[in-house]
């Protein structure tokens, strides 16, 4: 079984640009709009618990799953690295590690 | 969930999860409410967290979008958290230890446990994805898969909750005045209704709403903890152990 349905995008400066998989607008925008819930909440959570800086999060769901991760130092040509995967559940850790 | 469940059983096998795996954390929560574990938080940071991991749920479960799990990495430690109402699962680990083993503790954990909190399917097992598909992996070996060797025979207590909605707001109901009793007895009547509706309110718990029979005890522990003097703390938490045992024989 093979994922079909997902998308690799790189988030710079705001913009979401598709570098692999589905690159519909469409794909982009619900990528763009979940990632900054997600961030927010994450960011949100690590307040509580005393962190400060939000590394990478990664969602499983019933049918799909969204990941992003930021850039590690300037040498990466991105803010952002990101993936979402529509029809199939895949665990999170393998998400973020298909960005890493 | 037609049945509640004594939770200690899962409680200590959660602790010694974290203990012999190595993690910086566990927690498992209850419809909103934490039902124990063992954190480095404080009260407060522990109730934050579970508020913020509340939040992240209704996120999805606004758009009703079912979300099995979310990984969070911060610069000083990592998150785990499994989400299958009416439960959520966190682990919390530091970087020298790999996410996928995290993640099939976790899922270990709530798979032993699955009966027992009745636990849908869907959250046990996901597969994994590599950049060439998805591919099921035991990605611990048999040695380690082992190492576990705690309280697997353990009993759970199994007890029948109400029947009906009205039933377990009634329960609830008389619940929260003999718990208001109770406390009346070291604060005014006026103030220890106000104290447990200002719980309740820092729980997410609304007006109208109630908290099911399996959530009266740890809610009384957190309102047993606010009390200062030990003595008192001792002699309400006897009191309120009674009063919880009548409800959940």
């Amino acid at each position: 079984m093979t994922i079909k349905n997902y998308s690799v995008v790189e988030i710079r400066n705001d913009s979401v640009k598709s570098v692999a998989g589905d690159s519909s607008e469409r794909i982009r925008s619900r990528f763009a709009r979940e990632a900054e819930s997600l961030q927010e909440r994450a960011m949100l959570i690590g307040k509580a618990i005393g962190m400060t800086a939000v590394v990478s999060v990664a969602v499983s769901k019933e049918k799909g799953g969204i990941a992003f991760r930021f850039a590690r130092d300037s040498g990466e040509d991105f803010d952002a690295k990101g993936i979402l995967v529509e029809g199939d559940s895949p665990n999170v850790s393998s998400l973020l590690k298909v960005l890493k | 969930m037609t049945d509640t469940v004594s939770y200690d059983a899962v409680i200590k096998s959660l602790r010694m999860m974290k203990r012999v795996r190595n993690l910086h954390g566990a927690i498992l929560i209850h419809e909103g409410i934490p039902l124990g574990g063992d954190t480095i938080l404080t009260d407060a940071g522990n109730d934050g967290f579970v508020r913020e991991v509340n939040a992240l749920s209704s996120l999805y479960r606004n758009s009703r979008e079912k979300v099995g799990r979310v990984l969070v990495e911060f610069d000083g430690g990592n998150i785990m958290i499994f989400l299958s109402d009416p439960f959520a699962l966190a682990l919390f680990f530091g970087s020298g230890v790999a996410s996928e083993k995290v993640e099939k503790y976790g899922e270990e954990f709530l798979e032993k446990w699955a009966d027992a909190l009745q636990l849908e399917d869907s959250v046990l097992s996901l597969p994994l994805m590599t950049e060439k598909g998805l591919k099921e992996t035991n990605i611990l070996d048999d040695e380690e898969s082992a190492e576990v060797t705690d309280d697997h025979e353990e009993s759970v207590e199994v007890e029948a909750e109400p029947d009906s909605e009205d039933d377990a707001g009634a329960l609830w109901d008389d619940f929260r005045v003999r718990t208001e009793n109770l406390f009346s007895k070291v604060l005014g009547r006026a103030q220890a209704k106000r104290f447990i509706e200002r719980e309740l309110t820092a729980l997410g718990v609304e007006k109208g709403n109630h908290l099911s029979v399996s959530q009266f005890r740890p809610f009384g522990e957190r309102l047993i903890k606010r009390v200062k003097d030990r003595t008192v703390k001792k002699q309400l938490e006897l009191e309120l152990v009674s009063l919880v045992g009548e409800f959940t024989k």
